[in-house]
């Protein structure tokens, strides 16, 4: 009788409009949190479970070392170059991105409609271009001998340039490389906050008598400072986090001149196979970036309010 | 139009379902047991006609050709009840290779159906990490294709298995001594050479003969023949370059060349005990000077096939690359040139072991199957399908006449191993190779190159 009931009652609830909704919330979001579960926040527990120990992946012993492997990284000198040349990248790629990105959005969105579905997809297509690719290319670029940057600056007297091979040049000619990637990205951003900005207010300033320069600086840029504040943080942790570039242009070299945390995290883990060490990089990378992004949050956030 | 949508649609249906099923039987089929014909690309002499200077002509060249290769019939069957033993066998990606293994694979299993053989390969990047993650989870491939450098590692941790007696009398009987004396680690065999890679040098005979030098036979007159070879513009620019060496610490190749010289001219990397560095020497800055003068960090990494390079130092497999990418190339391989000291072509071996955890029928039946792969028949198959150099004592009836082949195993003699069997050779390498990028960029002197390598080097051992 009592089961009887117990049935007649759930089928009663599960015929409700709630009972209906919250099946089909938690019916929605239990695969991806089980996703998100399994592939993000254990591996993070793991990551760090195995940064204190020292876990060489063909060792039979895992020993617990407790803080041993991050004291023995912050007193190796790679690690310091490699965060040296990864706050350097992050700095140039992510001041270049914005100044670029909105150069670029302000030009295209000052074009006319036809003119500007053109350009858009055009400056938009490295974005969507493998990245593999884009080193490659490039890398031939780059080519001391007979790259085309090389011959095309012969003309205006410059060069050659050994560009990769280079221990000054190749940090700069890898940023290049990134930001060539990553502006249409920046663009696309600036173009979506450029068409938020009320018309009415450019045209009030100008009947005011504002030049177009002083709309620009008084009254557009403030009004994109939450595109700029998106764009400060998301580009300086994509260029916290640069790899593939430097993997394929010059593998860190020459010597360690353009060596990164990741590819340091990289060979740790996947070429010496020292898990923990590697681990133990990979926390500091991820401290890092936290701190970064909350003080610029933080920062610009107070900085931009109006 | 609503209507010709749906009808479009149908057909697009009833297509993929036609494609569906028919990609079906192919699957099915191809699941059967007849063996199936392999493509695999070959490197062979055509006779084709060309007008040369206004004449008709039949003129020799160099092509790739695919060639459908159908395996060997099965000459055994498997009897009822009988019990078959399955060995993975793990490599790397390259395809034409790939392929002629697996028709190796199928062939032999053609002869022995007691065994069943599950070829896989992973890209060559992931390889050592694909061995690494497989032993530690446990559950790796039986048979594994090892790069040499990470042997030591391999080893020191137990998880290969040691040859078993036949295989040492094959390795004596049948193979060059330095076949086994690579293979060994604290006196113990673990495995048969996969294959070696000798760089030996390539010249091209046109840059060559248009300014009358003879093929070079030692350093000295290597560089005395780059006098002439080497050229530049009126502004300073390259035009063509003597002999372009590696200069990226990439693949290790910058070390690997840089050991030819290191060792010519007497010196080698680490003491005999592998305690210390070896090469902030005499011998090691020599060898620097002159390997500077011959790397060219400037030119592109394929000078040589674009005709702006007389020399490079490459391996066998190098001329199939020629044919596709240069086929109107001529070059000739030489012997390893003579240093001061010695001549010796530093070179780096690929092994087939067989991994500790398999079962003792797993690892008999892949030692068996490694014996029959690693004949000079089977050798002869990579030759010709993919350039490996075969590295039995007896060069196959059929290559004997062939100058390249002939050559690269002449040069065999002149091989030592670049590396140090040492579990931490990786890091060493990188030490070396990343100090030499800056030296051959002109950055550092070589005393500077030497001495700051050699300090990384005896830390990375003082900690191991």
């Amino acid at each position: 009788m009592g089961i009887a009931r117990a049935h007649q009652m759930s089928v009663r609830f599960l015929s409700t409009t709630r009972a209906k909704r919250l099946l089909f919330i938690w019916g929605s979001l239990t695969p991806i949190m089980l996703y998100f579960l399994i592939f993000s926040v254990l591996p993070i527990f793991a990551a760090l479970y195995i940064s204190l120990h020292k876990w060489p992946l063909l060792g039979r012993a895992k020993p617990f070392v407790g803080l041993d492997n991050y004291i023995s990284v912050i007193n190796d000198p790679r690690f310091w170059i490699s965060l040296k040349n990864t706050l350097y990248y992050a700095a140039a790629y992510m001041f270049l991105v914005i100044i670029l990105g909105l150069a670029m959005a302000l030009l295209v969105s000052s074009l006319h409609p036809t003119a500007r579905s053109v350009f858009r997809p055009l400056f938009f297509a490295p974005q969507v271009t493998s990245a593999v690719a884009v080193a490659l290319m490039f890398s031939w670029l780059y080519q001391p001998q007979w790259g085309v940057l090389n011959y095309l600056l012969r003309f205006i007297g410059l060069g050659p340039f050994m560009w990769l091979q280079s221990s000054k040049q190749v940090m700069p000619a890898i940023i290049i490389t990134g930001v060539w990637e990553a502006v249409g990205y920046s663009m696309v951003i600036y173009t979506a906050g450029l068409t938020n900005i009320p018309t009415d207010l450019k045209e009030a300033g100008a009947v005011d008598g504002a030049t177009s320069g002083q709309v620009f600086w008084h009254i557009v840029l403030p009004l994109l400072q939450p595109t700029t504040l998106f764009m400060f943080v998301t580009s300086m942790i994509g260029g916290l986090q640069v790899f593939t570039e430097v993997w394929l242009m010059s593998g860190g070299g020459p010597g360690t001149a353009s060596r990164v945390l990741v590819l340091e995290i990289y060979d740790q883990g996947f070429r010496y196979f020292e898990m923990g060490r590697a681990s133990s990089i990979a926390f500091y990378l991820f401290l890092l970036i936290a701190v970064i992004a909350y003080l610029q949050i933080r920062y610009l956030r107070e900085q931009f309010e109006f | 139009m609503e209507q010709r949508r749906k009808l479009a649609r149908r057909d697009v249906l009833r297509g993929s379902l036609a494609l569906g099923g028919l990609a079906l039987s192919a699957g099915l089929a191809a699941c059967g047991a007849t063996p199936t014909p392999q493509v695999v690309e070959k490197v062979v002499e055509k006779e084709v006609t060309k007008i040369v200077e206004g004449t008709p002509q039949v003129v020799k060249e160099t092509v790739v050709v695919q060639e459908t290769v159908v395996v060997e019939k099965t000459v055994a069957v498997q009897q009822p009840g009988q019990k078959v033993t399955e060995i993975t066998w793990l490599s790397h990606v390259y395809e034409p290779w790939n392929n002629a293994l697996a028709a190796q694979g199928m062939q032999y299993m053609g002869l022995h159906p007691d065994v069943k053989i599950v070829y896989s390969y992973v890209p060559h990047a992931d390889l050592n990490t694909k061995i690494t993650t497989s032993l530690a989870a446990g559950s790796p491939p039986t048979i594994i294709g090892v790069y040499g450098p990470w042997m030591a590692q391999l080893i020191d941790g137990n998880w290969l298995d040691p040859a078993p007696d036949e295989v040492l009398q094959d390795l004596d009987t049948n193979f060059p001594k330095v076949m086994k004396e690579a293979a060994t680690y604290n006196g113990k065999v673990y495995g048969y050479v996969q294959h070696i890679g000798i760089p030996a040098p390539i010249i091209d005979l046109d840059l060559y003969e248009a300014d009358s030098v003879a093929p070079p036979t030692s350093y000295d007159e290597l560089l005395a023949a780059n006098q002439k070879l080497d050229k530049k513009d009126s502004s300073g620019n390259w035009v063509q370059f003597g002999t372009t060496l590696a200069t990226s610490k990439a693949g290790s190749w910058n070390v690997i060349d840089f050991s030819a010289v290191l060792f010519s001219y007497g010196g080698t990397f680490l003491t005999d005990d592998n305690k210390k560095s070896a090469f902030n020497s005499e011998a090691g800055m020599q060898a620097a000077t002159i390997y500077q003068q011959l790397a060219h960090p400037e030119a592109p990494s394929d000078a040589f096939v674009l005709g702006k390079s007389a020399m490079e130092w490459s391996g066998p497999w190098q001329k199939s690359y020629y044919a596709s990418a240069a086929p109107k190339l001529r070059y000739k391989s030489l012997l390893p040139l003579k240093g001061p000291v010695a001549q010796i072509q530093g070179s780096y071996m690929w092994f087939w072991v067989v991994s500790a955890p398999a079962t003792p029928e797993q690892k008999s039946a892949a030692w068996k199957f490694l014996g029959w792969l690693s004949a000079p028949e089977q050798y002869a198959a990579q030759y010709r399908n993919v350039g490996l150099l075969p590295i039995t004592n007896k060069l196959p009836e059929e290559l004997a006449k062939d100058e390249w082949a002939q050559t690269f195993s002449k040069a065999l003699q002149y091989a030592r191993v670049y590396y140090a069997k040492h579990p931490k050779w990786e890091q060493i390498d990188v030490a070396i190779g990343e100090e030499m990028e800056r030296f051959l960029a002109k950055e550092v002197k070589a005393e500077e190159f030497l001495k700051t390598a050699a300090d990384k080097v005896d830390q990375i051992l003082a900690a191991s």
